[in-house]
């Protein structure tokens, strides 16, 4: 009798010796965890038709929490995700609706991100300001700017959405009608989560500025004094940080066919989330991609099980929270343990 | 009256006090001197209850003292004169002169303002013979006026002991004075005092006994009659031979930098010299002379005001360090911990952080060649860690500076500007490093080196240039310069120096 039990204290010794690494992976446990939870609550969760919809449904969610990422690692926060999110729209359905061309719709619904993105870049490095409260600052001003713009939040709707911007958010990757009238429709906008995703993780792993991005993050005196252009790569993260959310707004803005004022604040707090809750899964806590999408998947998978559920939609910010407690609780207590 | 028996303390990697013993009699000055890093301030900071010996004890008059903490040290009436002020600038005279200690009145425990600014006042005539309105801001008055608040202070408290810890370092001549009047009058009212300082004239002129502390060890506790400044030179550098450093090399003609007049905003002025290829010059001097943040501006420009850097005959200009870099300099800081690595990065990222250009195509890594690149940079500076992934806050001191001076291996310096580069690094790892500085300059590069540590400056530079008050006044040259020699060089300037000072 006395063999396995010593087999098992051996073991669980040695989980907690490691303890780094399983409190590393709580995340993804919490997820498969939730995961089987739902399937075993709702039958039409676990199928492939929802699991289409969760994945189309995080897709935008997943681009805005790329584009934080890159702010993140340089050790700073961007709040103003939502105001390029919400002008990157604007600006795109304005191109459309005056008759350009989908390519220039773009290139201009880009452009207001970078601006958006120098502006923060701008305040934060040359007048040392915090980019907490940049950001904040230009996030008033842009939300005030839509309500003002729009006449108090009235949606600019598009009729004849040109067919190649309609696709960027409407447009399916992988359409597959099931014998029983069901429809799995895996979104193109997924393969642009995957795809921006995969360049971002290449850049901040492999590429000398996103090396250098993570140190500045961490200890911006010492990597100046090792040669890091640490303004110029700061205001690089937030330009990309607005370039990258004002596309993940057009998406947005494709899907509704209209831009609708002040919607990119819906995704700010999840973005901020799934990135921070993407940290705990770095050895050193610093913002990762791979992360970041586990985390973005986490805040999916809660949504839409939540609602398959029935959890009344005033209580699911509950069940949320109460679940990042639970997954961070446990997390620490683990590590404080080993 | 105050006795510390057989104090051991040891902080990772180091043994910074051992069986170290100091007895303070009534009344008495008592000096205690020592090298930086020879266990004067950690015999302090445990006198003051910042950090808790490993074992001996604490006797006060006589008594065994179990816990030693602030509020024990408080109510026997020990007060402490810090070397880094602790002043906030935007308090009044009177609210830093009694903080925490305020005069109340009725049972809610008022202030009265008006009342505090006149009583403080008073009591600063009084007590230090400072003239001052108490309700001037303190960043206002001069650092002597500050320490003089900081002193009457102390003296509110009714202390029996008052130590003081470099007090004179930032004073002008003239407050330096004042303030040994003051404290000979402290003396004539039974309170006993602890002086430390580098100064060992002052030390002479005021002391009656002095302890030596050297490598965490006592020395001796002398009385103060007949002692010259050659001998408590002798008493605290020691006389054990040090083998640790080879044969210096032979230096080439070649200039390698060249500095014209440098002056600094505040720290130093009018500096000339240069280092040729395959030279080391070592730069010295008291605390605050000017010579650690001289190795800054030659790296990145700031503060300078006038003069010019140039490396290889080319003028550097107003690099950052992003150029100076570019150009062959590496630059060691003094503060490792902060601003030496990356505490976030491991090893392999520290070690190739400034040079990543050289292992990538265009702007991707290549990762094999950084790999490599590493590995034979840690087994060249047997650098101990685990893999190249460890984090690099996980190697111990000494290994976290070879990761340091091994990024400007890698990013091939020419000129290698280190600034304290082996405090707070161990014994062996220290000799690594002086043999590594050594190899460098053999092969051609050319170092400058700032150090505190006479052994270590003698031993290792061809030339040692010695520093005071933001000037250099001396140049040391030949391979018989002593170690006594640099330090009464250093203090030399003290006897004929003027009033003005540096802060």
């Amino acid at each position: 009798m006395s063999k396995p039990i010593m087999k098992t204290t051996v073991q669980t010794g040695n989980w907690v010796k490691n303890g780094v690494d399983v409190t590393r992976y709580t995340t993804v446990i919490a997820l498969i965890g939730v995961t089987i939870l739902f399937s075993l609550i709702s039958p039409s969760f676990f199928t492939a038709t929802n699991i289409a919809n969760i994945f189309s449904q995080s897709a935008i969610l997943a681009l805005v929490a790329i584009g934080l990422c890159f702010v993140v690692a340089s050790g700073g926060i961007d709040l103003s995700v939502a105001v390029s999110f919400d002008l990157g729209a604007m600006t795109a359905i304005m191109a459309l609706q005056a008759g350009m061309g989908w390519i220039p719709a773009i290139l201009l619904g880009l452009l207001a991100g970078a601006i958006i993105g120098l502006f923060n870049g701008f305040f934060v490095v040359k007048l040392n300001i915090t980019p907490f409260l940049v950001t904040l600052a230009t996030l008033f001003i842009g939300e005030s700017v839509q309500k003002i713009f729009t006449k108090g939040g009235e949606p600019i709707f598009l009729t004849g959405m040109d067919e190649m911007y309609k696709f960027l958010g409407r447009g399916s990757a992988l359409l597959i009608y099931t014998a029983d009238g069901g429809r799995i429709d895996f979104k193109f906008s997924i393969i642009l989560a995957v795809v921006l995703a995969a360049v971002a993780y290449f850049i901040l792993t492999r590429t000398i500025f996103g090396r250098q991005l993570f140190a500045l993050g961490s200890q911006k005196e010492a990597s100046y004094l090792s040669g890091v252009p640490v303004k110029r790569y700061t205001v690089y993260a937030f330009v990309l940080s607005g370039v990258i959310c004002a596309f993940a707004g057009m998406v947005g803005s494709s899907v509704l066919a209209a831009y609708t004022p002040l919607s990119g604040r819906y995704y700010l707090m999840d973005a901020i989330g799934a990135v921070f809750i993407g940290s705990t899964l770095n050895r050193q806590g610093q913002a990762n991609i791979s992360g970041t999408l586990i985390g973005v998947l986490f805040f999916g998978v809660l949504a839409n099980g939540l609602n398959l559920v029935g959890i009344n939609f005033y209580w699911q910010s509950v069940a949320r929270g109460l679940l990042i407690f639970l997954i961070l609780g446990l997390n620490s207590y683990i590590s404080q343990k080993s | 009256m105050l006795e510390m028996v057989n104090i051991n303390k040891s902080f990772p990697g180091v043994r910074a006090l051992q069986d170290v013993t100091f007895q303070l009699r009534d009344g008495e000055i008592h000096g205690l001197i020592g090298e930086n890093g020879a266990g004067k301030s950690t015999l302090m900071k445990i006198l003051a209850g910042i950090y808790h010996h490993d074992h001996g004890e604490i006797r006060f008059q006589g008594s065994k003292q179990g816990r030693w903490t602030a509020r024990v040290i408080e109510r026997l009436g020990i007060q402490f004169i810090h070397q880094e002020r602790h002043v906030v600038p935007y308090l009044t005279v009177a609210e830093s002169l009694f903080l925490g200690i305020e005069p109340t009145y009725s049972p809610l425990k008022l202030i009265n303002r008006r009342n505090l600014e006149k009583q403080a006042s008073k009591v600063l005539q009084e007590k230090v013979g400072l003239v001052v309105e108490g309700n001037k801001l303190v960043g206002e008055l001069t650092v002597g006026e500050q320490q003089l608040v900081q002193i009457c202070r102390a003296l509110l408290q009714n202390p029996k002991v008052i130590v003081f810890d470099e007090p004179t370092a930032v004073l002008a001549k003239r407050e330096a004075n004042r303030l040994f009047e003051i404290i000979r009058e402290l003396q004539k009212n039974k309170i006993a005092i602890i002086y430390i300082s580098h100064y060992f004239g002052e030390i002479i002129d005021i002391c009656d006994r002095i302890t030596v502390l050297r490598n965490g060890q006592k020395v001796d506790t002398v009385g103060i009659e007949g002692l010259t400044i050659e001998d408590m030179v002798q008493m605290t550098v020691g006389r054990e031979i040090v083998d640790q450093f080879s044969e210096k090399n032979q230096s080439t003609d070649e200039v390698l930098l060249e500095v014209k007049d440098l002056t600094h905003k505040t720290d130093f002025r009018h500096v000339d010299f240069s280092v040729r290829k395959g030279e080391i010059v070592g730069i010295t001097g008291l605390m605050g002379s000017g010579h650690t943040s001289l190795g800054m501006s030659i790296y990145d420009h700031y503060g300078v005001v006038n003069g010019v850097v140039q490396l290889e005959g080319k003028p550097l200009g107003r690099l950052k360090p992003e150029g100076a870099i570019a150009k062959g300099i590496g630059y060691v800081p003094e503060d490792r911990r902060n601003l030496g690595i990356v505490q976030d990065l491991s090893v392999r990222e520290n070690i190739t952080l400034a040079s990543l250009k050289r292992v990538s195509r265009g702007s991707v890594i290549n990762q094999k060649a950084e790999k490599q690149k590493v590995a034979s940079l840690i087994e060249r500076l047997a650098i101990r860690t685990p893999n190249q992934e460890e984090p690099v806050n996980f190697l111990s001191g000494g290994n976290q500076q070879k990761v340091v001076i091994s990024k400007w291996l890698s990013s091939g310096a020419k000129l290698y500007i280190l600034n304290q580069p082996t405090a707070a690094v161990d014994v062996g790892a220290k000799a690594e490093i002086y043999s590594l500085i050594h190899e460098l300059a053999k092969e051609g590069a050319g170092i400058l080196l700032i150090s505190q540590d006479l052994q270590e400056l003698v031993g290792l530079s061809n030339r040692i240039l010695v520093m005071f008050r933001g000037e250099i006044i001396d140049e040391l040259e030949g391979s018989n310069v002593t170690t006594d020699q640099v330090l009464v060089s250093m203090m030399g300037g003290e006897q004929n120096g003027t009033d003005d000072k540096i802060s």
